[in-house]
């Protein structure tokens, strides 16, 4: 057998998987876009029909506004917070572990738990958060967090943040362990404060964990609707309803399957340029680097 | 520039110690190799004089500043690593700058000291590029570089040749003891490669298991050994043991019973009280084996190493001790599976205590 073949034949099965699970599903995605398919009978064709609706409605990009909103606040605070308890747990070895462990539970809950746990935070009666607002004699500030179409948002960002941070940290620690200690010891013997060091040494050699830490929250928020579904349903008045939770409301609700494989596929196109542009940004910031 | 004092200087980890009160003296300008095994403590003694470990009881004082506790950065130390330790991501200059860069110097200044230092090193051409461009041996002069442009008060460099190949080597070699000429400065050299420590040292501290075990010149150590280990590290290929007894006794010295070398006698001069019958073992470089000595034995040769104008004969014993190692110049080498005669002349053998492993002079 050549070893062109034999190549081939190994690459195979992996070959099938892909076309059965990845291909197919989106070319099948792709055409149904096109049809007014309602999940039973024969799908009909409607041309652009699904397209123009997406662009002529306000509702659709509106969503797509709130998407990309909540997905900027996501990965930028988890970001920042992941590099900030990294950077800390760095220079405390003796928590490190134990920490890094503690960090990563929210990660591995269902996000049905943590929606509940959060609701139950930011409830207006007996909440936790107004409950301590009230405390610390801040009573003003006490509302309805997901009531209040100005907080909505940002209350489920923060569960979504706080939710993903140890997986976001335990990336930057390892990004950490990377870097010789070497590198670290030169700088201390130049004179190189903490904060000096993390400026000017530490943050250019994380460069290859942001790229991994944005670029995985970034498309993972993008595509999210488990929050927002479980904790608000898409309200109060649309300001938490994303992009994939009209996809589910089209599809699961309403039935129309054409209309909602037509967002998916907006929706993937956005993810696919969002994730292109990001990769060609931050690893040429990479190869800057090193 | 400035001399270096260790006094009594520990070292824990918990409750392990691992340098046992170190006393040292470094004269201002001397270059001084801590030379020594594996696990001996050289490294772990350096970067206690660098401030990256701390020093757990004792003192340590650079220019007759107490520096024990004080910060790295204050030291007036600087460090090459074995490793280079050079910023990836900045550029020659900007890795040679960096240190002047945070410490505020002006930007005038740090481009002079930088280019000088360039100049010495002639990293010239490769100011702009970054570390992965660059050969090992051009990463070192980089970080050599960095070491000049802060000027320090004493350079310590941690294994610096032990990543480059043996040709890179030998021209590093010279060209930081061409450095330690020009600048005269102070430097602290750490290396397990004796040729090294003999090639580039004023000063030899030759380390075990935490402790001190002989300071001295290059030639100083290599002829006058306090103890077996020095004797053995010392020196390649290394000096041969002979374990013997004290067979008679004479005014100038002992005469020694060799069993080895088909109990030969060999007199060797020491003021050492001795009794007939103490163990004692006698050393012998191979390069003191020399036809006109006057004692002789013979031994059986099993390997030959020919290394062209030198060659290296191996004797091997039953008992699973060291070979004996003759070497041998000139014609009339001898052939591998041959006996051969070899003389040495009893002013060049050694005489140890076989019990604390001490010299007896």
């Amino acid at each position: 057998m050549s070893s062109r073949t034999t190549k081939l034949l190994f690459m195979l099965p992996a070959l099938i998987v892909l076309a059965v699970f990845f291909v197919y599903p989106i070319a099948l995605t792709f055409y149904y876009s096109f049809t007014d398919f309602t999940g039973v009978g024969t799908p009909e064709y409607a041309g652009l029909k699904n397209y123009d609706r997406i662009m002529s409605r306000s509702r659709y990009p509106e969503a797509l506004k709130v998407t990309i909103l909540f997905t900027l606040i996501v990965v930028t605070v988890q970001t920042l917070a992941g590099l900030f308890i990294a950077t800390l747990l760095q220079r405390l070895p003796a928590v490190r572990n134990f920490a890094r462990a503690a960090l990563f539970t929210p990660a591995m809950m269902s996000f049905v738990i943590v929606g509940y746990l959060w609701q139950f935070i930011y409830s207006p009666f007996n909440g936790g958060l107004n409950a301590l607002l009230t405390s610390v004699g801040l009573e003003s500030l006490t509302r309805a967090w997901l009531g209040d179409p100005s907080t909505a948002l940002f209350a489920i960002a923060i569960a979504h943040v706080w939710m993903f941070t140890g997986y976001t940290t335990a990336i930057f620690l390892a990004g950490y362990a990377n870097i010789p200690g070497d590198i670290e010891e030169a700088g201390k013997l130049e004179g190189a404060n903490s904060l000096q060091r993390f400026w000017y040494l530490e943050l250019p050699l994380l460069a290859p964990s942001v790229t991994i830490n944005v670029m995985l929250s970034t498309i993972g928020t993008l595509k999210t609707f488990e929050l927002p579904f479980i904790m608000t349903k898409g309200g109060p008045d649309g300001a938490t309803r994303t992009l994939s939770l009209e996809i589910i409301e089209n599809l699961f609700g309403a039935y129309k399957f054409g209309f909602a494989s037509s967002l998916s596929i907006v929706m993937l196109v956005i993810v696919i340029i969002v994730a292109f542009v990001q990769n060609k940004f931050l690893r040429g910031r990479e190869d800057n680097m090193s | 520039m400035a001399e270096l004092n260790i006094r009594n200087a520990i070292k824990r980890y918990g409750p392990v110690e691992v340098i046992h009160g170190i006393d040292l003296d470094i004269a201002d300008g001397e270059f001084c190799v801590f030379v020594g095994p594996s696990g001996c403590g050289k490294s772990t003694l350096l970067r206690m004089i660098a401030g990256l470990e701390q020093t757990s009881e004792g003192q340590i004082s650079i220019a007759g500043r107490d520096v024990t506790h004080a910060e790295p950065a204050k030291r007036g130390v600087a460090m090459v690593f074995q490793t280079y330790a050079l910023y990836p991501h900045m550029t020659v200059r900007q890795n040679m700058s960096f240190g002047l860069k945070i410490g505020g110097t002006e930007k005038t200044e740090i481009a002079r000291k930088v280019d000088e230092a360039a100049r010495i090193l002639k990293l010239g051409d490769y100011m702009d590029r970054k570390p992965k461009a660059l050969s090992g041996g051009q990463r070192q002069r980089v970080a050599i570089g960095r070491a000049i442009v802060r000027q320090p008060e004493v350079f310590l460099f941690d294994e610096p040749l032990s990543n480059l190949d043996a040709e890179l080597r030998v021209e590093m070699r010279v060209e930081i003891a061409r450095l330690h000429n020009q600048l005269g400065a102070t430097m602290i050299y750490v290396t397990h490669d004796q040729v090294e420590a003999m090639t580039m040292a004023d000063k030899i501290v030759v380390l075990r298991d935490g402790r001190i075990e002989q300071v001295g010149s290059p030639v100083g150590l290599y002829e006058d050994p306090d103890n077996l280990f020095v004797a053995g590290f010392i020196g390649s290929p290394r000096m041969n043991f002979f374990a013997g007894k004290v067979t008679d006794m004479h005014d100038a010295g002992v005469t020694v019973t060799l069993p080895r070398l088909g109990d030969v006698a060999v007199p060797v001069a020491t003021d050492a009280p001795l009794e007939i019958g103490h163990a004692v073992t006698v050393g012998v470089r191979p390069e003191h084996f020399d036809p006109s000595g006057e004692i002789t034995a013979q031994l059986a040769i099993d390997v030959v190493e020919n290394l062209g104008g030198v060659s290296y004969a191996y004797s091997t014993s039953q008992d699973n001790a060291p070979p004996v190692i003759i070497e041998w110049r000139g014609k009339n080498r001898p052939r591998q599976g041959g006996t051969v005669a070899v003389n040495f002349d009893a002013g060049c053998a050694l005489l140890f205590d076989t019990a604390s492993g001490l010299r007896l002079r």
